[in-house]
């Protein structure tokens, strides 16, 4: 599959360790690339200057094989952009201003956006100066997909959206997806980009932390079970059995398994012979896997100063 | 190159400020012409230039009464000295000849006569003429001949005198020099001569000045100043018997004066210097009177074009720019940094925009919109002209070029503003030191007002002219215009390129920046 996006060393440095720094990513046609990171981690930067807004200190970002900086004029027309910070130009009206975007982009045929304006509830008739927050999310969003772009490059596009609207907007995401188009969103909500993307790209400090294929997190290897015994003996009875315990917890007679999928028939048929209070998996996502991630980068990090 | 929908949507959303602040200058401007145009600018102003008008002219007649009658004066002595010699000469061949005594006498008189008017015609007259420097056919040598001739009123072969129809066509009661001549040897000649030389001479100026060819010269001649024929006529310079009054009452004044003067000369005085002296001293002008300063600084306000001045260098270099720099500073930092700070710049450039077209169409959007509101001022102040009935030197051409010179200044300092908006980030920062530079121009040019030569000189403050010297509307020279010389071409050039090296200049840096979009 051809690669749509690609971003090679991209560097933008703003000084005092601020910008970004080598990124590299490739995102290919028709993936949903997630990109997650922490406030002023560089994920807004990365993209302007997918959008060519921004001229990289060194490396390129290319798009359709074109490099962003100078060429971008020739794909933005394919790129639907939802920007961090929504600013609309001075029109009295979300209507005025959605219509000036179907002008700019040509856009004859309006019944698209006004399907998703019927869906994201959203009344463009509203002063585009009084809208909310939210109301002004759903109407960039609107403005993003009105031209049914083959990219999507999302900026965190669900701040300020309820969780309602956001769900709405995540199936709207999704189904985009499924039609084909290239998606890459920015969050710090893991939650969302793991419940629609393929992959997602971790940021830290201007620099790639970690690339997963969120395949990875949804069917992992092994699988972790918190399991609470009603008795002291009967959860010293299991530890002798040889499970490897990754949480131990006595004060309660608690422990936590760590076990491969082929394992898990063995365990259960273990435990029928004891006598447990719960059993629950801990649940394993991207959250506590970045999270994981983050420490041993910072314990490295730590190591390496302290050497 | 240029995007059709981003110039409409600039449109649409500096429209309504363009059209607010373009009502509003057409409305100030033609209060302006209209109010000012309807009454006299200032009374004060036209009862100098009346004052001016009335000196200059009275004593312009007075000096001509005065040099004519010395011309007179000279020329009716040297025709007595002829006479007289001829009278003798061929009176004693006659007598000799064995006539009777009145039959040589009536042929000397005859002979006298010819002979004198001969000498005038042929001798005084050529002399006078290169003593005082003119050309022989110059106006100046006809004029002295007029004087000599009105003077003398010779008489012809058939009896009758040559210019009675003149004195006549004017109510005179015509004295002939024949008469006078009978009692050449009396002591009480001279005095008669002279009465007879100064009837003569204010008669013939009087008559002289209330022609029509010299009215319409004199009022050609003073057109500077404001004065049309009626305003001429008003001042009662067509009036014959006005002008022979003030005639006559200098001649009288320089006769009574000469006369004592040279009874008692003093040392190191001659006749011809005393003359001089009389003469200037009783046809002084006003303006002449008074102190170098205060009467050029008299003359200045009476010359001035207090209308041409309003309307050019007070509404369309100050007053009536102050509306469009503003419109031009907030629609410029609109059109780049207020979009680019506030983000909604990435909807432009998100459409395949590229960015040169975002600055050609905005840069198109902001001068044409400025164009338009000089159009709409050009067409205001144009019918507001008609409209007012007012002299000045304006007329539907220099009203064009005023307009267009405001035009090219808004172009200068928009592109200023513009390549400030093009150059910042922070649509205040753009703001602030376009519109802060435009303003201090504007205010600049305000306080150099004072000190310009615009101003007549008795208020004009030298020192604040350096004002003129640091703003960039200085370059906007409507007095230039007014006057109808060319200097101001070049610096409306200067301006127009000001402007465009600026738009490009803003242009290319938009280019080339990182934007925070």
């Amino acid at each position: 599959m051809k690669n749509v996006i690609e971003l090679k060393d991209l560097t933008k440095d703003y000084g005092n360790g601020r910008g970004i720094f080598d990124i590299s990513l490739n995102i290919a046609e028709g993936e949903m690339v997630g990109f997650a990171g922490t406030n002023g981690s560089g994920k807004t930067t990365t993209i302007r200057h997918i959008m060519g807004f921004v001229k990289p200190t060194s490396g390129a970002a290319y798009v359709y094989g074109k490099e962003a900086w100078k060429h971008s004029s020739e794909f933005v027309r394919k790129i639907g952009y939802v920007p961090g910070e929504i600013a609309f130009p001075d029109f009295a009206t979300g209507t005025a201003f959605l219509k000036s975007r179907a002008e700019y982009l040509g856009v004859r045929d309006m019944s698209y956006a006004e399907k998703l304006i019927e869906r994201l509830q959203l009344d463009p008739s509203a002063s585009l100066k009084r809208m909310s927050k939210g109301m002004k999310q759903k109407t960039a969003i609107v403005a993003a997909l009105i031209g049914d772009p083959e990219i999507l490059l999302l900026d965190e596009p669900t701040t300020g959206l309820d969780p309602l609207m956001r769900s709405a907007f995540i199936d709207i995401i999704k189904e985009e997806h499924a039609r084909g188009k290239t998606i890459f969103m920015s969050s710090h909500m893991f939650e969302e980009l793991e419940a629609t993307c393929d992959r997602v790209a971790l940021i830290a400090n201007g620099r790639i932390a970690d690339i997963v294929s969120l395949d990875e997190i949804r069917h992992p290897a092994r699988r972790e079970y918190k399991i609470e015994f009603k008795s002291p003996e009967d959860y010293n009875r299991f530890k002798g059995l040889g499970y490897e315990i990754v949480r131990d917890q006595p004060q309660y007679s608690q422990v936590t398994v760590s076990i491969g999928s082929n394992d898990l028939n063995n365990l259960f048929s273990d435990l029928t012979a004891f006598d447990i209070r719960f059993i629950s998996e801990v649940k394993y996502n991207l959250d506590t896997y970045f999270r994981k991630r983050l420490n041993k980068n910072l314990e490295k990090e730590t190591e390496e100063y302290v050497q | 190159m240029f995007s059709k929908p981003l110039f409409k949507q600039s449109c649409k959303t500096n429209g309504v400020l363009w059209l607010v602040i373009t009502v509003a200058v057409c409305f100030m401007l033609s209060c302006v012409m209209l109010i000012t145009g309807r009454g006299t600018i200032s009374s004060t102003k036209s009862a100098i230039q009346n004052t001016i008008i009335d000196e200059e002219i009275e004593s312009f007649l007075e000096r001509k009464a005065i040099g004519y009658y010395d011309i007179g004066i000279s020329a009716m002595e040297y025709f007595d000295e002829v006479y007289l010699s001829e009278y003798q000469k061929t009176l004693i061949s006659a007598i000799k000849a064995g006539m009777p005594q009145e039959q040589a006498a009536a042929l000397a008189g005859q002979k006298a006569y010819a002979s004198a008017v001969k000498a005038l015609q042929d001798t005084f007259i050529p002399q006078l003429i290169s003593s005082l420097g003119y050309d022989e056919d110059s106006d100046e040598a006809k004029e002295v001949q007029g004087v000599v001739f009105y003077t003398l009123n010779p008489m012809q072969q058939d009896g009758t005198f040559m210019y009675d129809s003149f004195y006549q066509e004017h109510g005179e009661n015509v004295i002939h020099y024949t008469d006078l001549l009978a009692g050449i040897t009396d002591s009480s000649h001279a005095g008669e001569r002279e009465k007879y030389v100064m009837t003569n001479v204010s008669a013939f100026l009087a008559g002289n000045m209330t022609s029509k060819d010299n009215v319409e010269k004199m009022v050609d001649a003073l057109e500077s100043y404001g004065v049309t024929e009626e305003k001429y006529n008003e001042f009662g310079y067509s009036d014959y018997a006005n002008l022979k009054e003030i005639a006559q009452s200098a001649i009288v004044d320089y006769r009574a004066n000469l006369e004592y003067r040279l009874e008692n000369l003093k040392t190191g005085e001659s006749a011809e210097s005393i003359k001089e002296e009389l003469k200037n001293e009783i046809s002084n002008s006003l303006l002449a009177r008074l102190p170098e300063e205060v009467s050029d600084a008299l003359e200045e306000v009476g010359k001035m074009d207090m209308y041409g001045i309003l309307v050019g260098s007070i509404f369309f270099k100050m007053a009536g720019l102050l509306l469009p720099i503003i419109y031009m500073i907030m629609t410029s930092n609109a059109l780049i940094a207020g979009q680019v700070d506030s983000g909604s710049m990435a909807y432009i450039l998100s459409t395949s925009i590229k960015r040169h077209t975002v600055t050609f169409t905005q840069a198109v959007y902001l001068v044409g919109s400025l164009l338009l509101m000089f159009t709409c001022t050009a067409v205001t102040s144009i019918i507001c002209l008609n409209i007012a009935d007012v002299s000045t030197s304006l007329d539907w051409k220099k009203l064009l070029l005023i307009n267009l010179g405001a035009f090219l200044v808004l172009f200068a300092l928009g592109g200023f503003c513009f390549m400030m908006s093009c150059w910042f980030d922070r649509s205040r920062r753009a703001m602030a030191i376009g519109g802060g530079i435009s303003m201090f121009f504007l205010v600049a040019t305000m306080l150099g007002l004072f000190g310009s030569p615009i101003l007549p000189s008795i208020v004009r403050i030298e020192a604040l002219n350096y004002f003129n010297y640091v703003s960039l509307i200085t370059l906007f020279d409507p007095i230039s215009i007014l006057d109808g010389t060319t200097a101001f071409i070049w610096k409306f050039a200067v301006l127009a390129a000001v402007g465009l090296v600026c738009y490009i200049a803003g242009s290319i840096r938009f280019r080339k920046r990182d934007l925070p979009l």
